[in-house]
Order: structure tokens, then sequence, then C-alpha cells
């Protein structure tokens, strides 16, 4: 773990403490949260399985378009 | 928070949509979520593919928060989605996801063809947001 100070104006204060009373934690906690929604972990994907989403995405209609029509949890009634 | 679709979702997991940092975070729904890892799973779909990588499609749909994809905790939607379905005759996945958009007051968006019948005057109605590209 690393220590490290930050800058945060009154109001930005007065949200994290009341965050972290909601959610019974502290500063800290809130602010590790936040970092890890949103900022990931980055991970580089290979190009050729990233080829194979896009090509998924473009035949996505004629792959998957029906496939839960007959599942009455997972289909949308169009 | 936005909510994709199964459709978009992989769009996401790829770095292909974004959501910036005000906006964020980019997430789908446990059901959508589902519906996408069922399809990877099926070798029908993976193996129709030019340049097909199951497995490999698989680890990344299964892991999505490594990828920029946040799948909304279901079991904080429980309540008002049982709700919902009550009051509006919903399925699963249609209560799960008017939940998540209420619960998280968040934007939802689809494509064309994943939108409910019934679901432009629900989202009205309910007072979400609701886009289709």
């Amino acid at each position: 773990m690393h220590r490290t100070n930050i800058y945060l104006t009154d109001e930005q204060v007065e949200r994290l403490d009341a965050a972290a009373t909601r959610n019974g934690t502290n500063r800290s906690s809130v602010l590790r949260d936040m970092i890890d929604e949103h900022l990931p972990p980055h991970q580089e994907l290979d190009p050729e399985v990233v080829a194979a989403f896009v090509e998924l995405g473009e035949r996505w209609d004629e792959l998957v378009g029906d496939m839960f029509q007959d599942d009455p949890d997972l289909r949308i009634e169009r | 928070m936005i909510i994709f679709d199964d459709h978009l979702a992989q769009a996401v997991l790829i770095g292909h949509r974004r959501v910036s940092p005000e906006h964020g975070p980019a997430a789908t729904t446990w059901s959508f979520h589902y519906r996408l890892i069922r399809a990877l799973t099926d070798t029908s779909v993976a193996g129709s593919l030019s340049r097909a990588s199951p497995q490999r499609m698989l680890h990344v749909a299964s892991s999505p928060l490594d990828h920029g994809l946040h799948v909304v905790d279901p079991r904080l939607l429980t309540t008002a989605a049982a709700t919902l379905a009550i009051e509006h005759r919903l399925n699963l996945l249609t209560a799960e996801l008017l939940a998540a958009a209420q619960v998280h007051r968040a934007e939802v968006v689809l494509t064309e063809r994943n939108v409910g019948r019934r679901w432009p005057g629900l989202f009205e109605e309910l007072g979400l947001t609701l886009t289709v590209v």
C-alpha cells in the first residue's frame, strides 16, 4: 500500500465523508473503490480476438438475434 | 453509469465503445452479460466466425471488469425488479434492466433489435433514459 496526500474542496470532503458513512467504511476505502471502478486495469487484447469480436458484432443479428426468443426469462418481446 | 445491451457490451470489452468518466462507468446487466456468455459458449456462434477464437473470446467476456465493463450486481436490484415485474408484467431480463436503470439512475443504450415492444413507453413512464443506436 502507498500513502498519498491529495487536495479536495470542502464540498468534496463532505461528499466523501457522507459516502463513507453510508457504506460503513472510511475515506480511503471509498476512494479506492472509486479508482477501481473508474480506472480499471487496462489489458491489451490480441488483435485476432478484437477482430473476432468485431465480426461477431457485425453478424450479431444473424448469429445471435433470435437465440433467446424461446426463453421466457431472457427474450425481448418485439 | 451507462448500461449497454449484450450486443453493445462486446464493443465495450474491446475498447470500441467508450464512456467518458463523467458519464461512466460502462455497464451491462447480469442478464445481458449471461446472454453474451451463452452466445460465446455456443459452438455454432463462435464456430461461424472466420477468425474464430472461442476460448479467448470467452475468456475476455468472462472477465468484464478487466476490460472496462461492469456487470451491475443483480442482488442490489432484487426488490426493485420484483416490484416492476409485478406492476408491469415483465420477464426477468426486462425487470432487471429497468431496475438497474432506476436504482443506479443510469442511462440505457440499446441496439434497435434489442428494444422490447413496450420498452419505450415503460422508460418514459418511469422517467428513465433510453437511447437506441
